[in-house]
């Protein structure tokens, strides 16, 4: 008997009863045991279409004799997977707050995506040629003595390779050394990808400076009228500075949303966009105009002109020196086109 | 016993000169040395937890002897009694009284060496004195003289014959500092000094004197701290409780602590008021060893460090642009001055 007061099974736990978790659990359960099954019988029934058959044994299949075909299966596979391992890396790049056992899950899929992109094809090829392409017995005929057609006899195939070594056979020998290489070749390059080797990049660092250059001095013209027209010098420090933000993300450094000012700055410092010394000391004044209540006066504005001032003598310097080398590089590129 | 004050900038110029000074003898650690003065200024305990040989106890002595304090060591040993530590009390047969003898506890600053080396109930006795600054034996308690400064020294990779420090003790450290291994240009220099010197240690000269680390303690009062530096402060010390790697996140004293340390940042950079870096600066040291990882990061030798410095990295910061308007702010310029 049970006591009136006494507990459910559910309520011992302190955990709610979902209707049909048993079943659903059933269900799952059942699925398993019908996928193992229907492999282990296919396997079985494999096992027991050529039982005489090795492993590695070529036997009747299509692909037998068939090298190109094999080969084109390997390019396929490689660019599948290339194709895979692109589409994953988009889905879970940004994810940052994985629990571990998700995290683990995606560092290994990193690792052994491009692992059997390259090892399945490779173990393919190098199986192919060693594999024994031989013709199988033949299949003992029915005995049903009640057929009046005699049953086909089989004719073992002429033999493919002649073992000669004539002209045909050396040009067949480098044609798949050739396709080999391709193979390789191919292997690698999708392994350099996939491992995101880093490539030149010509010219890309001049077409950037002059991008910055022509951004940054457009925000300094904004954040000088900022300067210019606002009457409360905090609120005009602030938006001169939110306006070099702004160019900054234009030009390709953006302000991380964990980002300092100092953080932000130190990038563009490195990058060589903006100097140190007027970069550290607008940042100073920004510090004081947002995070202080210091009362903000002329003599703070004029320290953010002067800041101001500097980085536009800067970026002019930079401009000016920027010129002959794009009109060098222009005439360059004209030279090469013309005949 | 505030005879002074000092204004954050003194202050913080005065910080300034003591590093100056602890440089002379300790070589290449700026950024550890700074993280101490900090501690220091901030009124917390220090843990320095590295590998032997890294110059902890020569940075320690090397703080009490400039800043002017009363400097005591006490090696931890597997032996160590409570009463070792705090003191007992004793006959005395002239008078025919129990009378307290002191301990080494009561100092301004105390060298814990290697910690981690005696029982936890040796360990406990401290907790008394880092939290209350007072000690309580036989039904009395015994204030500590002020400031008083605990810089204990805990070595990381032995396990035979150690005690962890249980978590309820390394939330009383404000801050925990690694010290690493010298550059090879750094150990060079540190060599050279030592030969130039012909003497084993430099002598330093004492620039404060206890009034005077009370003095800027009581200047860091005076740093501001706006109301979006509070919600990033708060936003910080929330993430590491549900961070997913994270078992047990910082306690409210994480962020009492995150915004002194932060505060201590802004004097010793002249500033009476904070910024974000302030905070960023010291996240990790103030809050990595107050974080307990989960199981299954052990294994994969996975630092607390690491574990922050990765969070700091991903909670926003405050945005360029205030939501308040900048009038507001020029309005409670004006009223407060």
């Amino acid at each position: 008997m049970t006591a009136p007061d006494a507990p459910g099974p559910g309520e011992r736990t302190g955990r709610p009863v979902r209707p049909g978790s048993d079943e659903a659990a059933h269900t799952a359960a059942l699925r398993r045991v019908l996928a193992v099954g229907a492999v282990a019988g296919l396997a079985f029934a494999a096992l027991e279409l050529r039982p005489a058959g090795g492993l590695l044994t070529g036997g009747g299949a299509p692909l037998n004799d068939e090298f190109g075909l094999v080969l084109l299966l390997a390019l396929g596979w490689l660019v599948l997977l290339e194709r895979t391992l692109r589409y994953y890396r988009t889905q879970v790049r940004h994810l940052v707050d994985l629990p571990p056992r998700a995290y683990r899950l995606r560092e290994a899929a990193m690792r052994l995506i491009p692992l059997a992109a390259i090892g399945l094809p490779l173990v393919l090829l190098f199986l192919y040629p060693t594999a024994k392409h031989l013709p199988l017995p033949p299949l003992p005929a029915p005995e049903d003595s009640r057929s009046p057609r005699p049953l086909p006899t089989f004719q073992p195939p002429p033999p493919t390779r002649a073992g000669g070594h004539g002209l045909l056979g050396v040009l067949a020998l480098g044609i798949t050394i050739l396709a080999v290489l391709a193979v390789l070749t191919c292997a690698v390059l999708v392994w350099r990808r996939l491992r995101r080797l880093p490539k030149p990049a010509a010219g890309h660092r001049v077409r950037r400076t002059r991008t910055d250059e022509r951004e940054l001095a457009d925000a300094v013209a904004s954040a000088r009228r900022a300067l210019l027209q606002g009457e409360d010098p905090r609120a005009a420090v602030i938006a001169c500075y939110a306006a070099m933000e702004d160019s900054l993300a234009d030009s390709g450094i953006e302000r991380l949303i964990a980002d300092s000012p100092t953080d932000l700055l130190d990038r563009a410092v490195t990058a060589g966009t903006l100097r140190g010394t007027d970069a550290g000391a607008l940042t100073a004044l920004f510090h004081e105009a947002r995070f202080s209540r210091h009362p903000m006066d002329q003599t703070h504005l004029s320290r953010a002109r002067a800041a101001l001032d500097a980085i536009a003598e800067q970026l002019g310097e930079q401009a000016a020196r920027a010129q002959p080398q794009d009109t060098a590089q222009r005439q360059d590129v004209s030279t090469e086109v013309s005949p | 016993m505030t005879t002074e004050t000092l204004t954050p900038q003194q202050a913080g110029q005065l910080a300034r000169e003591v590093l100056a000074e602890i440089e002379r003898a300790v070589v290449g650690k700026p950024e550890a040395l700074e993280l101490v003065m900090l501690g220091v200024l901030a009124g917390g305990h220090i843990l320095i937890e590295d590998l032997p040989g890294l110059g902890k106890t020569l940075l320690a002595r090397s703080f009490a002897t400039t800043l002017g304090l009363e400097f005591r060591r006490i090696q931890f040993t597997p032996d160590l009694l409570p009463s070792d530590v705090s003191g007992a009390p004793f006959y005395d047969q002239r008078s025919g009284e129990m009378v307290f003898r002191p301990g080494p506890l009561f100092t301004h600053l105390l060298l814990a060496d290697e910690i981690n080396r005696t029982p936890p109930k040796t360990q406990a006795a401290l907790l008394e004195a880092m939290a209350e600054s007072q000690v309580s034996i036989d039904g009395t308690t015994h204030r500590l003289p002020d400031p008083f400064v605990v810089i204990a020294t805990a070595n990381p990779i032995e396990y035979e014959g150690t005690y962890a420090l249980p978590e309820a003790q390394l939330d009383r450290f404000l801050l925990r500092v690694r010290m690493g291994y010298l550059a090879a240009e750094l150990e060079a220099r540190m060599l050279r000094a030592r030969v130039d010197r012909a003497a084993p240690e430099a002598v330093l000269r004492p620039l404060s004197n206890p009034a005077q680390v009370l003095a800027m303690r009581a200047a860091l009062e005076r740093v501001e701290v706006s109301d979006d530096l509070v919600e990033y402060i708060v936003a910080l010390v929330g993430a590491t409780r549900s961070h997913p790697q994270i078992q047990v996140g910082a306690s409210p004293r994480g962020g009492l602590a995150l915004v002194q340390l932060a505060r201590a940042r802004a004097v010793l950079d002249g500033r009476d008021f904070l910024t974000p870096e302030d905070v960023k600066s010291v996240a990790v040291p103030a809050l990595a060893h107050r974080v307990t990882l989960k199981p299954e990061l052990w294994v994969r030798q996975v630092d607390s460090d690491d574990v922050l410095a990765a969070l700091v990295a991903q909670v926003p910061t405050p945005q360029t642009v205030p939501d308040k308007p900048a009038d507001s702010l020029a309005d409670a310029a004006v009223a407060r001055s």
